[in-house]
């Protein structure tokens, strides 16, 4: 696994041809038994509502998921975290690291018939920096696409940068039609996807679901084989599991993991469980007293008891504690940051964290078992939390309360349906109204490019990137900026290691259990897939009509 | 008063469920110091187990106990429908006497007001109310209680209405009696009654849509325990530990039916059957349709 990660690593840095890598992709897809059969409508069961399906504009995870049916990347990540050509076939870097150009798959059309070429690839991204994207801040040293010829693409970089490549996978940076995008804006964009991918966007309708269906003129041969994917919006995991049971759905995923002994005991249901990158944490709103104090983020941190979490939230099974700030195993350049003895990063210490209040000036000064500041006022907080959109999450925010209650200081929780949270927490500093609000953030990437880039870096906060507590320390910004250029490899791990060895010291967040993804599918569906990034392409999957008639289930 | 006791004990029905319901709310009022453990202190590894001595309901997924939550519940619920109550009479009385006495213009307005009020369901109209005013226990107690008031004012106006017609009101007014006095004087207490019978019989309602908008997550919020919330935590777990919802929905059960069937026995003892009281009995038919829609 390391060797691979390696190669691959390599391969990607220094930029050099692709073909080696193109042995990599696709593989898993084959390995499904039978033939492939064609036709048929699947039921996917997401858990929450995107506020907008435009690339540009969310990077909100489960969006992502929605988009991949029919908006492709230039690269892509596939299962073992490898890069694999998609719309690229190959690129090049010229001597000084400065140019990078791809040569673009030929024969290939936007679902409005815009034809796919490196006109519209250097639209795409010369848009994305005029317009600010909201995920420019990954492309930082990027400085214009050109137009090579009708199907060769040259991207001018100021500066070499070695994680361009992985970061071109990230689901957000798909080329959707230039055409479209000039007809419909942003605004037309945010409820209509066109892209090139194997299903056409044709219908959404906001909290109940998403419509896509088959792409005749897909440039894969003979793909998809599906006629259609239905995608519904079924907020709550126990109804999910149930319509997955009574084959309502054919495919669910985010299951609750006290449910998955009894599904695996079905044997109409195949369910999938892979580690993920995805890690909750707690945003603590820096322009928010006392949370620009490290003292005080670090007493949070120490507040959580992140084992007692995965033992009665995700059944022991589902989670694992954070063994690391932001990064996950799988990521590369991850290593485990607890000292010795520790059983998570900051471990639970309640004296500690009251230890650590008290020297940053807050304590229970009128014995009532609330802390208060030096004016005596109470230190008590709202926390966002949405509900169902991501397992577990109301659950832990309630244990959030109940550690934060213990310590002595209250909490309120405030539970948001999840279009309206991601709206909420995507706003520029003088918007922003939580005071902590409870995420999860996962690495699409596989790259520690991302979060260095994107999470913590002071020019990620919002709306530009994902730095949501306008977190802002120059050390980590150079250690992220010097790991952006470095092209040598262990350099670049040493660097990543620094870069998580000062986050925790400052803990810009609350850290908390690294997920473990599920997918539940009814048996007669094969070749779909489950991606440690939590996405969920369903591209090669197809319907077995017989066995789905066995079981029962016309629709 | 002896001979409402007496009546009210003749029905054993009545008697044992009003038993239950005083048991109730003598539970709901000695919570602090009955309830058997801490019903906020998480154990999270010792999570979902089943009914033992220890832990009569079991434990819910982290750790606390079920028993002493329910019963810090039945405190909230009592508390939180005895206050919506209190809002719907206190605002709702006075308003239905001062309109019912007046007329003219202001009856006019606020009874098509109440009319609009009363086209919606109730539960949608508590909903409504949440969302505006937050999801809390204040939020809850303003809606069941703005949900009511239409009722409430309905109630008082009418009989305020009947009552204006009395020989003894003309009398009042002619010897020159002001219109506060004649209100507290001679229709406040024959408001009383009726209203004291709506009550009751709004009591299960505001029970069950109090429980209903927990469970939706709009009424009381975590951690403090409440009856349909913590039938909403439990509905997940439903196959894997079905005691947990054994708890909340007996004691949900409990109450309902006992406030009912209190309801119903308080009706039936205070319908007046001397001559006098005849106005309000119209009444009684009235606030029972009402609470049963």
């Amino acid at each position: 696994m390391k060797t691979k990660h390696h190669s691959r690593r390599r391969a990607a840095a220094r930029l050099t041809g692709a073909s080696m890598l193109v042995a990599a992709g696709i593989v898993s897809a084959t390995a499904q038994e039978g033939e492939p059969q064609y036709g048929g409508q699947l039921i996917y069961a997401q858990s929450g509502e995107k506020f907008s399906l435009f690339p540009g504009r969310n990077t909100d995870n489960g969006a992502q998921d929605v988009w991949l049916n029919a908006c492709e990347n230039l690269v892509e990540l596939n299962e073992e975290s490898e890069i694999v050509p998609v719309l690229a076939e190959s690129w090049e870097t010229s001597e000084d690291e400065k140019t990078v150009t791809f040569k673009l798959r030929e024969g290939v059309e936007f679902h409005d018939g815009t034809p796919f070429d490196a006109e519209a690839v250097a639209f795409v991204f010369n848009e994305a920096k005029a317009q600010d994207f909201i995920y420019i801040s990954l492309l930082e040293g990027f400085d214009r696409a050109e137009a090579v010829s009708e199907h060769e693409v040259a991207f001018h970089l100021e500066a070499p940068f070695a994680a361009l490549i992985p970061n071109l996978a990230y689901r957000p940076l798909c080329i959707f039609s230039p055409t479209a995008y000039q007809e419909l804006g942003e605004e037309g964009m945010a409820t209509q996807i066109v892209g090139t991918g194997p299903f056409r966007h044709t219908d959404w309708v906001k909290g109940e679901y998403v419509l896509f269906e088959r792409n005749d003129n897909y440039w894969k041969e003979g793909l998809p084989y599906l006629d259609s994917i239905k995608m519904v919006v079924v907020p709550d995991p126990s109804t999910r599991t149930a319509m997955l049971e009574r084959g309502e759905v054919d495919r669910a995923v985010s299951l609750s993991d006290f449910d998955i002994p009894r599904l695996e005991l079905n044997e109409n249901i195949r369910v999938r469980t892979v580690p993920s990158t995805r890690q909750f944490y707690v945003v603590l709103n820096h322009m928010v007293e006392p949370f620009d104090d490290v003292l005080v983020r670090r007493a949070l941190n120490h507040a959580i008891d992140k084992v007692g979490m995965v033992q009665a939230v995700f059944a022991g099974s589902g989670a694992t504690v954070p063994k690391a700030p932001t990064l996950s195993e799988g990521v590369y350049g991850y290593q485990d940051m607890r000292q010795e003895g520790e059983d998570s990063i900051f471990p639970y210490d309640p004296e500690m964290a009251q230890s650590l209040l008290q020297e940053a000036g807050y304590e229970d000064r009128d014995g009532d078992g609330t802390i208060e500041n030096a004016d005596g006022e109470d230190l008590a907080f709202t926390l966002w939390t949405r509900k169902g959109s991501t397992k577990g999450d109301y659950q832990v925010a309630q244990l959030l309360q109940s550690f934060l209650g213990e310590i002595g200081i209250p909490i309120e929780l405030v539970v948001m349906e999840a279009a309206a949270f991601s709206s909420a927490v995507s706003q520029a500093p003088d918007d922003a109204e939580y005071e902590m609000a409870l995420l999860s953030w996962g690495i699409p990437t596989a790259d520690p490019d991302e979060p260095m880039m994107y999470f913590t870096h002071t020019k990620a906060w919002k709306p530009a990137g994902a730095n949501r507590m306008f977190f802002s320390s120059e050390e980590l910004d150079r250690l992220a900026d010097a790991a952006h250029t470095e092209t040598d490899e262990d350099e670049r791990k040493e660097l990543t290691r620094q870069w998580m060895a000062q986050l925790l010291e400052e803990a810009p967040v609350i850290y908390l259990p690294t997920l473990h993804l599920s997918l539940g599918t009814r048996s007669y569906v094969h070749g779909d897939r489950i991606l440690a990034v939590d996405n969920y392409p369903a591209t090669e999957a197809w319907i077995d009509h017989e066995e789905m008639q066995r079981q029962g289930i016309s629709r | 008063m002896r001979k409402f006791f007496r009546d009210f004990s003749r029905d054993p029905v009545a008697l044992v469920f009003g038993l239950i319901l005083l048991g109730i709310y003598i539970v709901a009022i000695t919570a602090q110091w009955i309830a058997p453990g801490d019903p906020f202190e998480t154990n999270l590894r010792n999570g979902m187990q089943p009914p033992s001595w220890e832990h009569w309901f079991g434990t819910d997924q982290f750790g606390r106990d079920v028993l002493s939550r329910v019963i810090l519940a039945t405190q909230v619920t009592a508390r939180l429908t005895t206050l919506a109550i209190l809002f719907a009479v206190v605002l709702g009385v006075p308003i239905g006497m001062m309109v019912g006495y007046h007329g003219g213009l202001a009856d006019a307005i606020v009874m098509r007001i109440t009319d609009i009020m009363l086209i919606f369901p109730m539960i949608m109209l508590a909903i409504v109310i949440v969302v505006i005013a937050g999801p809390s226990e204040r939020g809850v107690i303003i809606a069941l209680g703005l949900s009511q008031l239409p009722e409430m004012i309905r109630i008082s106006r009418g009989v305020t209405l009947s009552l204006k017609e009395e020989l003894y009101v003309e009398a009042a007014v002619a010897a020159g009696a002001r219109w506060p006095w004649i209100l507290r004087r001679h229709v406040w207490p024959n408001i009383s009654t009726p209203i004291i019978v709506q009550a009751t019989l709004t009591l299960p309602v505001f029970v069950l849509n109090a429980s209903a908008l927990s469970y939706l997550g709009l009424g009381v919020q975590p951690p403090t325990p409440e009856w349909g919330q913590m039938l909403n935590e439990a509905k997940d777990f439903l196959i894997n530990a079905p005691y947990l919802i054994i708890g909340p929905s007996v004691a949900l059960f409990l109450f309902v039916l006992s406030a009912n069937l209190v309801g119903d026995a308080l009706q039936e003892t205070l319908n007046p059957r001397t001559k006098s009281r005849r106005i309000t009995r119209r009444f009684y038919r009235v606030s029972r349709k009402s609470a049963l829609s």
